[in-house]
């Protein structure tokens, strides 16, 4: 999917994966601290980390179901997909933990879950890049 | 609790067109597109009611595992749709892994909206 001939997806991953790293940063930084404004900051970060997952998710869907028939990025495509829908699906069960903003009821498990979330992240951010500039998706050569 | 009243309906209306949808591929039927636009669009529709129910009735351990059998459920769902769009054919796995989430899921809201009444 291009807005003026540039592809939207590539753009708007990062705002998720910014967001949710520094969400966990925060709560780290939360629990260390035992601040609840380091808390409520995880959180706000978490819950616009979800709110901007949706038209990348959406952006990123359309790309799949368009590439070339037997495309050899194909199966990257579906095992990055389905990473980054895990992580989106763990961060939203974190948030729903939190229920509001400042220190969770179960800081211990928000943060596993938020760890979680950041290694799917991490890795199905490897293979969106794979997908790039290993098997040129959304690259006009 | 009206809002999680509203997903238990939504997603039992695409959980009878998810069955209808099964047994058509077991049958090894042609499954008409407007039955699957509409078991999807009851589904998400349920999974938003559920979050915002979550959200103002408060949320509990048994409802982030709600939401995550959900979660775990529309993933397989959005895996099989783009298969399907992308002209794949279904691994039988894969239908019978969505299907047993969102049953799990659906059997605990029943449970958790049933409690919470008594």
């Amino acid at each position: 999917m291009r807005l003026f001939g540039h592809p939207i997806h590539p753009p708007l991953t990062h705002f998720p994966i910014a967001l949710w790293i520094a969400s966990f940063a925060c709560d780290l930084v939360g629990a260390a601290k035992g601040n609840a404004e380091w808390w409520t900051m995880g959180f706000w970060s978490a819950v616009a980390g979800l709110a901007l997952a949706l038209p990348t998710a959406v952006t990123g869907f359309l790309d799949y179901v368009t590439l070339p028939d037997r495309h050899p990025g194909e199966r990257t495509a579906c095992i990055h997909m389905a990473t980054m829908l895990a992580s989106t699906g763990l961060v939203l069960v974190e948030v729903l933990l939190r229920a509001r903003p400042g220190i969770p009821f179960r800081p211990i498990l928000v943060l596993v879950l938020s760890g979680a979330a950041c290694v799917l992240l991490f890795l199905g951010g490897w293979l969106g890049a794979t997908l790039v500039f290993r098997h040129g998706v959304g690259v006009e050569r | 609790m009206g809002m999680l009243w509203a997903s238990l309906a939504c997603f039992a209306v695409a959980a009878a067109g998810g069955a209808t949808l099964a047994m058509m591929y077991y049958g090894q039927q042609r499954r008409p597109m407007p039955l699957a636009v509409a078991h999807g669009v009851a589904a998400t529709a349920g999974f938003f009611f559920l979050i915002f129910g979550f959200f103002r009735s408060g949320s509990s351990g048994l409802s982030a595992l709600i939401v995550a059998l959900f979660a775990s459920a529309a993933i397989a769902g959005l895996l099989l749709l783009a298969s399907h769009l992308r002209k794949r054919s279904w691994h039988p796995i894969g239908l019978v892994i969505h299907g047993l989430l969102a049953f799990l899921g659906l059997t605990l809201l029943f449970a958790r909206i049933a409690t919470e009444n008594a």
